[in-house]
C-alpha cells in the first residue's frame, strides 16, 4: 500500500465510482446492441428478403432508372480487373460503369487500357462538383458501358466528385475499386427508389467479406469461411454492424452511414450539397450526415434506406499492422465528422438523427471504446493493489464478454434469414467460436485501435494510409 | 449487485451458446426441407419433361398432382414466363385440383410481405375465380407492396370497375410507387380513358399522374405526339420536370421547343431537368435558352447548363455520357422531381 490508512476510504470510493461508470457504459454499450437486434429482427420479420432476383427484376425491371456504378481506384492493380468485370456484367437494364484511377501509381490505368481496349474520348469534364483536374476520359471498345476517367490524385471522396460530374444518370452507385458486386445488387438496391421514388434519396446495402472465397470472372462461385482468423473476427464485425445496427436505424429512418463500398443515391440531391467533401477520412459517414441536414434543414420529407439483402464483397485487411491503421482510420473519420457537424449533434432541430444518431456515435464511438480501455486498465489494477474486490472483475469481465458473446451470436442468426447464408455447418462453427474467441484479445486491440484513431484526430494526423491487396482466390 | 450483473452476463454467455447451438439445429432442419423441396421440384421438372416429350397434358397433370402447392407455386413463380400455352393450360388444371387458390387464400394472413406479394401476383396470373375475392381482401393489406400487387392482378384479370377507385383503394404509400406504372400498363387496353383522365387531372397527386403519363406515352406513340405537350405545360413541377426527362429519352417532333420552354420555368427543379435533358436531346437549337440560364439563380441550373453546352459545342464528338437514356426509355421514373 502506498496511501496512509486515513486515504484508503477515499481511494477505494473513487476507485469503485470509476468502475461503476465504466461499467455502467459498458452494459449501456450492450443494452444498446440488444435494441438494435431486437429492431433489425422485426425489420426482417416485416419485410423478408424476395430470395428469387428473378422476381424482382420481373417486377421492377422495366421501370428501373438509369444508374452509373461510380468505383475509384487508388494503385487497385491486384484486384481491379476482377473488380472491373464483376461490375460489367450486372443484371440491370440500363447503367454504366466509371472507374476513376484516381492518380495510381502502379499499374491499374495499363491494365484496365488492356484488358478492355480502352481509347481517349475527346472531352472536358465539366466541373460540376469540386475535383482535381482529369487527365483524360476513355472508353472501351469492348465494353460499352465502361468509363475510365484518368485524373491526379485527390483522394476518394474527390475522384467520386469527378464521376458524378461525368454521369447523367438519375442515380450513381458508389463502390471501391476492390469490390466484387452481387449480380443482382443494383437491381436489389434500386427498389426502395422505385417504391419511394420522390422521398427515397440514398439506399444502403451489406457488404461481406471475400477473404478466402473463391472468386472467378467477376464472380463469387463458392461461399465459405476463410481459415485465418482476422477476416474470420471481421466477418462478425460486419454482419453486426449491417445485418444487427444499420438495419435497426434505417427502420426509424436514422441511417447515419452508408458504406462507401456500395451506396446508391441519387445525384440531384448529392449535387445540391455539393457532392463529397474532397479529403475527407470518412467520406461515406459525412455524406449521409450532411443529406440529412440539407433534407431536414430545407423541410423535404425524405428517407435514407437499407437493404438487408448481400450486396458485394469486398477484402479485408489479414494483417493486425494494416488492420489497425485502418480502424484508427475510420475512428478518425467518425470523430472528424462528428465535429464538422456538431451543431447537428444533441440538437432538437434535427429530430431523431441529432438525438439519437450522433447520441449514438457519441456513446458508441467516443465514449464507450474510451472507457473501455480505461476500464481494462484500471479494473484490473485497482483490484490488483485491493482497492476493489474481485467481484468487480469479474462482474465487468462477465459484460463484456457474456454480452458480447450474446450479440454476435444473435447476429448470425439474423445473417441466416438473409440471402446466401454460408452453406456449412463447419462455417457456422467456426463463426461461433471467433464469436467466443474474439472477445479475449481482438476486441482490446480493436479498442486500443479506436483510441489511437482518436489520438491522430486530435493531432490533426490525416492519412488514408494503404491497404495491400492480396487479389481474389480462383484467378481474374 | 455485482453477483447479480454475473448473474446476468453468464445468462447472456449461455444464451448466446444455446442460440448458436439452436442455430446449427436450424441449419440441419433446412437442409433436410431444401432436399425434399428439391426432390419434388424435380419430380415437378420431370413430369413437365415427359410432357414435353410426348406432348399429352394428362401425364403433366397427373405429375404435377403428387407435387405440394408449395413446391407448385415455387415452381410456377420461376417457370411461368417459360411455359408454352398448353403448359400453362396443364399447369392451371394441376393447381385447380391441388387447390392452389385456397391454398393461396389459407395462407396469405399469416405468410410475410414476399410471400403474400407473390401470392397474389400469381393468383393475377393463375388464379380461378375463387382467387378474385382473395385478391380484393388483399387491397386493403398493411403493405403496399402487396397492395399494389393485388391491384395489378385485378387489373390482368380485368376485374376492375372504378379505375379511380381501386388507386384510392390502394392507399397513399402505395400510390407514391413506381409501379403505379403497371398498374396503368394493365388498365390501358380496358380503361384507356379513365387512365387519360386521371394523368390530367390536376387534383390528382403528382405521383399517381406521373406513371399514368408513363403508362400512357410507353405504350402508344400517339399518346406520346399529344400528351407530352400537355406534360411540359403541366402547373406541378414535378410532372412538368418528368416531362422533360421523357423528351430526352424517346424522339417527339416538338422536343426543341417544349425543352426550350421548360428551361423557362418558374421551378429550379424543372430547369435543372430541361437544362440536363437538352444536352440528350443534341439539339443545337437549344444553345440560346441554355446561354440564358448560365446566370441562373441556382447553381445546379447554372451548372447543368453549362455542361449540356459543352456537349452541344461545335465539334463536340457524339457517342452521348454515361447516365445517358437510350430510347426506347419511356417506361423509366423520374427522380428529384417533386421536392422542387
Amino acid at each position: 500500500m502506498f496511501w496512509g490508512s486515513g486515504d484508503a476510504a477515499a481511494w477505494i470510493g473513487l476507485a469503485q465510482a470509476v468502475t461503476v461508470i465504466i461499467i455502467v457504459s459498458a452494459l449501456l454499450q450492450n443494452l444498446l446492441h440488444i435494441v438494435q437486434l431486437a429492431a433489425a429482427a422485426g425489420a426482417i420479420r416485416a419485410r423478408p428478403p424476395v430470395v428469387d432476383p428473378a422476381l424482382i427484376r420481373e417486377r421492377y425491371g422495366r421501370i428501373a432508372p438509369s444508374i452509373s456504378v461510380i468505383a475509384p481506384a487508388f494503385n487497385e492493380e491486384v484486384t481491379i480487373i476482377a473488380s472491373a468485370h464483376s461490375m460489367l456484367s450486372l443484371r440491370y437494364p440500363h447503367y454504366d460503369v466509371i472507374i476513376v484511377n484516381d492518380g495510381s501509381t502502379d499499374s491499374t490505368l495499363e491494365r484496365l487500357r488492356d484488358e478492355f481496349k480502352l481509347v481517349k474520348v475527346q472531352q472536358p469534364l465539366a466541373l460540376l462538383l469540386p475535383h482535381r483536374p482529369a487527365r483524360a476520359i476513355y472508353r472501351s471498345l469492348v465494353a460499352e458501358h465502361l468509363w475510365v476517367i484518368d485524373k491526379e490524385n485527390g483522394g476518394k471522396a474527390d475522384a467520386q466528385n469527378a464521376a458524378i460530374s461525368l454521369s447523367h444518370a438519375a442515380l450513381f452507385c458508389v463502390v471501391d475499386g476492390d469490390t466484387i458486386l452481387e449480380p443482382d445488387a443494383l437491381m436489389r438496391a434500386v427498389v426502395p427508389f422505385l417504391d419511394e421514388p420522390d422521398r427515397t434519396i440514398a439506399v444502403g446495402g451489406t457488404l461481406r467479406i471475400a477473404n478466402g472465397l473463391d472468386v472467378r470472372d467477376g464472380r463469387v462461385r463458392e461461399l465459405r469461411v476463410t481459415d485465418r482468423f482476422l477476416p474470420r473476427v471481421q466477418i462478425l464485425e460486419y454482419l453486426r454492424s449491417f445485418v444487427m445496427s444499420r438495419l435497426a436505424w434505417s427502420r426509424i429512418n436514422a441511417l447515419m452511414i452508408i458504406s462507401g463500398a456500395f451506396g446508391l443515391f441519387r445525384r440531384d440531391v448529392v449535387m445540391e450539397i455539393g457532392g463529397y467533401t474532397q479529403g475527407s477520412l470518412g467520406e461515406d459517414l459525412d455524406i449521409v450526415i450532411r443529406l440529412h441536414a440539407h433534407m431536414i434543414e430545407s423541410g423535404r420529407e425524405y428517407r435514407i434506406g437499407f437493404v438487408p439483402e448481400p450486396m458485394c464483397w469486398t477484402e479485408v485487411p489479414e494483417s493486425l499492422r494494416v488492420l489497425a491503421r485502418q480502424r484508427a482510420r475510420w475512428q478518425n473519420g467518425a470523430l472528424e465528422c462528428f465535429f464538422s457537424n456538431l451543431k447537428m449533434a444533441l440538437n432538437p432541430r434535427y429530430g431523431r438523427i441529432g438525438m439519437l444518431g450522433f447520441g449514438h456515435i457519441l456513446v458508441m464511438d467516443i465514449v464507450s471504446p474510451l472507457l473501455e480501455v480505461i476500464g481494462y486498465l484500471t479494473i484490473p489494477l485497482f483490484w490488483y493493489v485491493g482497492l476493489l474486490s474481485y467481484e468487480y472483475l469479474i462482474g465487468y469481465a462477465a459484460i463484456v464478454f457474456g454480452l458480447g458473446t450474446f450479440t454476435s451470436i444473435a447476429s448470425l442468426i439474423l445473417a441466416e434469414f438473409q440471402l446466401r447464408p454460408y452453406p456449412h455447418v463447419s462455417d457456422l462453427a467456426k463463426l461461433g467460436s471467433a464469436a467466443v474467441l474474439e472477445n479475449f484479445g481482438y476486441r482490446q486491440l480493436h479498442n486500443l485501435w479506436r483510441v489511437w484513431g482518436m489520438w491522430q484526430y486530435l493531432t490533426a494526423q490525416h492519412a488514408w494510409g494503404e491497404m495491400p491487396r492480396i487479389g481474389f482466390a480462383g484467378g481474374r | 449487485m455485482l453477483g447479480y450483473m454475473l448473474f446476468v452476463a453468464a445468462l447472456f454467455f449461455c444464451a448466446g451458446i444455446a442460440m448458436w447451438l439452436c442455430l446449427l439445429g436450424v441449419r440441419a432442419a433446412k437442409l433436410l426441407h431444401a432436399e425434399r423441396r428439391a426432390r419434388q421440384r424435380q419430380g415437378i421438372l420431370a413430369a413437365m419433361t415427359r410432357f414435353r416429350m410426348a406432348g399429352d397434358p394428362r401425364r403433366l397433370v397427373d405429375g404435377l398432382r403428387q407435387a405440394e402447392p408449395a413446391a407448385l407455386i415455387q415452381i410456377a413463380s420461376r417457370l411461368l414466363p417459360l411455359f408454352t400455352r398448353a403448359e400453362r393450360e396443364a399447369f392451371e388444371e394441376a393447381l385447380a385440383r391441388r387447390r392452389v387458390a385456397r391454398f393461396i387464400a389459407e395462407r396469405i394472413a399469416r405468410a410475410d410481405e414476399a410471400k403474400r406479394t407473390l401470392y397474389c401476383e400469381l393468383l393475377g396470373v393463375l388464379g380461378s375465380e375463387r382467387s378474385i375475392p382473395t385478391l380484393q381482401h388483399a387491397l386493403s393489406d398493411r403493405s403496399p407492396a402487396v397492395r399494389i400487387a393485388a391491384a395489378i392482378s385485378l387489373a390482368q384479370r380485368g376485374e376492375v370497375d372504378d379505375v379511380r377507385e381501386l388507386v384510392a383503394r390502394i392507399g397513399p404509400a402505395a400510390r407514391r410507387s413506381s409501379r403505379l406504372t403497371y398498374l396503368f400498363d394493365a388498365l390501358l387496353a380496358a380503361h384507356g380513358d379513365e387512365v387519360r383522365a386521371i394523368a390530367s387531372d390536376p387534383s390528382i397527386e403528382p405521383r399517381v399522374r406521373i406513371s399514368a403519363f408513363v403508362a400512357l406515352t410507353g405504350v402508344s406513340e400517339a399518346d406520346h405526339r399529344a400528351l407530352l405537350p400537355d406534360m411540359a405545360a403541366d402547373p406541378s413541377p414535378s410532372v412538368a420536370a418528368a416531362s422533360a426527362r421523357l423528351l430526352a429519352e424517346r424522339p417527339h417532333p416538338d422536343a426543341g421547343p417544349l425543352i426550350a420552354r421548360l428551361i423557362e420555368s418558374p421551378y429550379p427543379s424543372v430547369r435543372r431537368e430541361a437544362a440536363e435533358a437538352a444536352s440528350q436531346l443534341g439539339d443545337t437549337g437549344l444553345r440560346p435558352a441554355l446561354r440564358r440560364v448560365l446566370g441562373d439563380r441556382d447553381p445546379l441550373v447554372q451548372a447543368s447548363a453549362a455542361r449540356s453546352l459543352v456537349h452541344l459545342a461545335d465539334g463536340a464528338p457524339a457517342g452521348g455520357a454515361p447516365g445517358v437514356a437510350r430510347a426506347p426509355a419511356l417506361d423509366r421514373p423520374i427522380f428529384g422531381a417533386s421536392n422542387g
